[in-house]
């Protein structure tokens, strides 16, 4: 859903590298989080396992940035859910954002 | 015989892992970490679970159980020695199970870390007892088993 115009479901890790890298997006710092911006669910082993869109400025909750995101998950729905609550790993996440 | 081995499996859990699973690497994951899984592995042989895995992904899938269950089954035999689940998995390339290769590779490539994690080296009685310097220590990280001072140096 995040990629490819919604209408391709891209799964292979390199695939998404490459993505990220030809269509020059840029990490963000959490602090910097905007509306748009995309954010890609790691596994440890460094696997990309899921990825949404941003849809809301990060709440401080403590000393955490929560945004909310619109993402699909798998073969469920498209869900907005704050960053944290859904199946997917939450503690390696990663926000980008295209520089153009 | 379907029915009896995959009985204990945890098929609510595992359903809402095979439904929310946007890559591989997750389901291979999740599947690995639910206990059912390797309590099937650990109560079947591989040949018992190679036989349920082909008469599942022979018959036409008809329901959510069937999808979960084959890979369940995959995931039980990632257990097993890979020396023992090869042909088994080499013959589900015939059927048509999304990301097969995706786990076959996986499974491959953690098979095969598993073989250096859990290399043995047996003590040689003959052998003489070396010291190594720090210099050494890239070539003992290689898993290499020297058994001189002299030879260790020439590798």
């Amino acid at each position: 859903m995040t990629f490819a115009s919604r209408r391709a479901r891209i799964y292979d890790n390199e695939d998404i590298k490459k993505i990220l890298n030809d269509d020059d997006y840029e990490l963000m710092g959490e602090n910097d989080v905007l509306p748009g911006d995309i954010i890609i669910y790691y596994s440890e082993r460094g696997d990309a396992e899921h990825s949404g869109i941003v849809v809301s400025k990060p709440e401080r909750i403590g000393r955490l940035f929560l945004p909310k995101v619109l993402s699909k998950w798998g073969n469920f729905e498209e869900v907005i859910h704050q960053v944290n609550e859904c199946p997917y790993d939450c503690r390696f996440v990663k926000y980008y954002r295209v520089k153009k | 015989m379907k029915k009896n081995i995959l009985k204990n499996l945890d098929i609510k859990q595992l359903t809402k892992y095979y439904i929310y699973a946007n890559t591989p690497p997750y389901l291979y994951k999740h599947f690995r970490e639910n206990q059912s899984v390797k309590d099937l592995s650990d109560a079947c042989t591989t040949d018992e679970l190679s036989k349920s895995l082909e008469e599942l992904a022979r018959s036409k899938q008809n329901n959510l159980e069937d999808f979960v269950a084959i890979y369940a089954i995959i995931l039980a035999l990632s257990y097993k020695p890979y020396s023992e689940i090869k042909a088994v998995l080499g013959r589900i390339e015939n059927y048509e199970i999304d990301w097969k290769e995706d786990l076959l590779r996986i499974i491959e490539a953690d098979s095969t870390q598993d073989i250096f994690s859990t290399y043995q080296i047996e003590s040689n009685p003959e052998s003489e007892v070396i010291e190594a310097d720090e210099s050494d220590a890239s070539i003992l990280n290689t898993y290499v088993v020297a058994e001189t001072k002299a030879e260790l140096k020439e590798l």
